[in-house]
């Protein structure tokens, strides 16, 4: 594997305004990793997710995708890297005045240069991937919770992305269609190659599908530690982290 | 028919993305279709021209992708609808010489159904849609009166005391409402009463008669255009604001909470929006009829009347009966935005759209009804006589 990490988070504070709710981050994502922020309610998973999309501008360190830092790029390089990227939200952020074909087709019609019907090939597939095949015609009021889910998942894969964002992904989701999920996520990120980086506390998730993870903590604000979930589940040094990663230690 | 044992098909002169090859053996009827070169979104053959390209007969296709250099979506989307293809023909589509993510993403694409959609496209006759526009305006004016008659309820449970209003609700609103849009008032009641001013004294010096420019401003500000004006400018700023909160709260399962805790909508949403703005209209009404007499008397007073003359010939002119009449109008008002706004957010769909739908509606209901309004108030009081 190449050496240089894909992403390098450096002595980032992540916070809203001047609350600071997580300091002095410092960990290292590599190409094809499958990449958790773990942690308990409320310690600031999404706030740091929101940090590395180009969303909230840190008070304080840096986030370098390949060495470039977003927030100190012109308009032209961020927008790049924005395509580049897929982001699916908490709760499916579609937009609800338009179709889920229309959803998923937008980045396309927006970025691409296909025509109309190699775009409505395209919906299809993406839409299929996701178990949603035959719903082109739907309003997201029309859909279920988790099929927003999904939904939000097929307009954020909508340009092959190389990097993928999840918030909480399977939040919401029955076993059956988590695990699906799971699968998937694996599944174009062989494909497309591309890195995942997933907010969640769903334990099966994290150790089934991850290869790499950080460890936050709302107590001592800052990371308690990071690395491969199966092996801090075995080996962290963190009491606190074997514990959430063996559910307090209670039998599976 | 094909004689040939090759059956060559080139898609593009400088790079061969597939080729068909069928069986020299005429009777297994199997045909194999590689795949080469680099399959990327934008650069792939439709996938009706590879379809056609296979030969009809086939009832195994086996795809083949040794020659194929790299890969991305495009290349599963054509082999998807390759697959619902076959499928439809019973044609068997052999993947197993594919690579191993190509065959799982497809595996997870065809793994569910596609939905069989039951929507029905409605046939749009004439007569349909015009039954239907029939329907909803009877929809529309039930759910308006229905609307009328649960607030009307829930004033009466107010009256009496037993309404779940929050006091603080409504002085926030009293202060939203009123404290916060003098600004706006004072800058539109004063150019309505240098407009009237002005109107007045190109007429009146004809007659040589302009210090009944303060009759004018003075009668037109008070009885007319201060209610008026003030209720535009409420409908636009207020009305507005209350469909769009309640709007939000519909989408956000705000007014579900409420309902399911047992809380009545109208009595803690509406009646605070209700009561503020009935108790801050006739307030802003006089204020903006004082500010209509200031600006009328800028005018005049450029045009050769005396300030104290304006002021005295403005006292002659207005008594309270005018000044009632007005007040009055602007309490109606009040009631009329008030409803106009929060029916619309009350009823809101459940998207971001709907919600700017909510607001439009509120405000041109809400001038509609005032026009309304005001031309039957006037028709009242001439009838009266006052």
């Amino acid at each position: 594997m190449d050496t240089a990490p894909f992403i390098s988070v450096r002595n980032l504070n992540i916070g809203y305004g001047s609350r600071v709710v997580q300091e002095n981050l410092n960990f290292d994502i590599q190409k094809n990793d499958i990449f958790f922020i773990i942690g308990g309610s409320g310690c600031g998973k999404t706030t740091l997710l929101k940090h590395m999309i180009g969303l909230i501008a840190p008070s304080k360190g840096e986030v370098l995708y390949e060495g470039v830092n977003f927030y100190q790029s012109d308009e032209d390089t961020q927008l790049k890297l924005l395509q580049r990227w897929g982001i699916t939200y908490q709760s499916g952020a579609l937009f609800s005045s338009m179709t889920l074909a229309e959803n998923v087709a937008l980045p396309m019609q927006l970025y691409t240069d296909l025509s109309e019907a190699q775009i409505a090939e395209t919906v299809a597939y993406k839409l299929a991937l996701v178990g949603l095949a035959g719903y082109e015609a739907f309003y997201p009021s029309e859909l279920s919770g988790g099929m927003h889910k999904r939904a939000g998942l097929a307009r954020a894969i909508a340009l092959d992305p190389q990097l993928l964002f999840f918030d909480e992904p399977s939040a919401g989701l029955d076993p059956i269609s988590s695990l699906r999920l799971d699968q998937l996520i694996v599944q174009i990120c062989k494909a497309l190659n591309s890195t995942v980086i997933i907010v969640s506390h769903e334990l099966p998730s994290i150790l089934s599908i991850g290869t790499n993870s950080v460890f936050l903590d709302a107590q001592a604000k800052t990371m308690l530690d990071s690395g491969d979930p199966k092996q801090l589940l075995e080996h962290s040094e963190q009491e606190k982290v074997r514990q959430f990663l063996s559910r307090a230690g209670t039998a599976r | 028919m094909l004689t040939n044992n090759h059956f060559i098909h080139i898609v593009q002169e400088d790079a061969l993305l597939y080729r068909v090859e069928q069986d020299a053996d005429q009777t297994s009827a199997r045909c194999t279709l590689y795949l080469a070169g680099t399959w990327r979104l934008g650069n792939t053959p439709a996938t009706t021209e590879l379809i056609a390209a296979l030969p009809g007969q086939c009832n195994t296709i086996i795809v083949n992708t040794k020659e194929l250099e790299a890969w991305d979506s495009s290349l599963a989307i054509t082999l998807l609808q390759l697959s619902r293809q076959c499928e439809q023909q019973n044609t068997q589509l052999d993947l197993q010489q594919t690579p191993d993510g190509l065959q799982q993403l497809l595996n997870l694409a065809t793994s569910i159904p596609p939905y069989q959609s039951s929507k029905t496209n409605d046939t749009t006759s004439l007569w349909k849609t015009l039954l239907r526009v029939v329907h909803s305006v009877q929809h529309g004016a039930e759910t308006t009166f229905a609307f009328i008659g649960e607030v009307t309820l829930a004033l009466g449970a107010w009256f009496r005391g037993n309404a779940k209003t929050r006091r603080q609700d409504i002085l926030f609103f009293i202060e939203q409402s009123g404290p916060r849009a003098l600004a706006i008032v004072t800058l539109i009641a004063l150019l309505v009463g240098m407009i009237l001013a002005y109107l007045g004294s190109v007429q009146l010096r004809q007659l040589g008669a302009q210090v009944y420019v303060a009759d004018l401003v003075a009668i037109g500000m008070v009885r007319e255009m201060g209610a008026l004006m003030t209720a535009v400018i409420m409908a636009g700023r207020t009305g507005a604001a209350y469909a769009a909160q309640l709007g939000t709260m519909q989408v956000n399962e705000e007014i579900d909470a409420l309902k399911t805790m047992g809380i009545s909508t109208m009595e803690f949403l509406v009646l605070p929006r209700l009561i503020a703005l009935v108790l801050v209209m006739p307030l802003l009404c006089i204020y903006a009829d004082v500010i209509g007499i200031i600006g009328g008397a800028i005018v005049a007073t450029s045009m050769d009347v005396n300030f104290l003359q304006y002021i005295l010939q403005t006292q002659g002119a207005v008594d309270w009966v005018d000044i009632t009449t007005g007040l009055i109008k602007s309490i109606f008002f009040g009631i009329l935005i008030a409803l106009a706004g929060c029916q619309a957010g009350i009823y809101c769909g459940r998207n971001s759209d709907a919600v700017g739908m909510a607001a439009t509606n509120a405000v041109v209901r809400a001038i509609v009804y005032l026009v309304v309004a005001d031309a039957a108030f006037n028709i009242l009081y001439d009838k009266m006589g006052i």
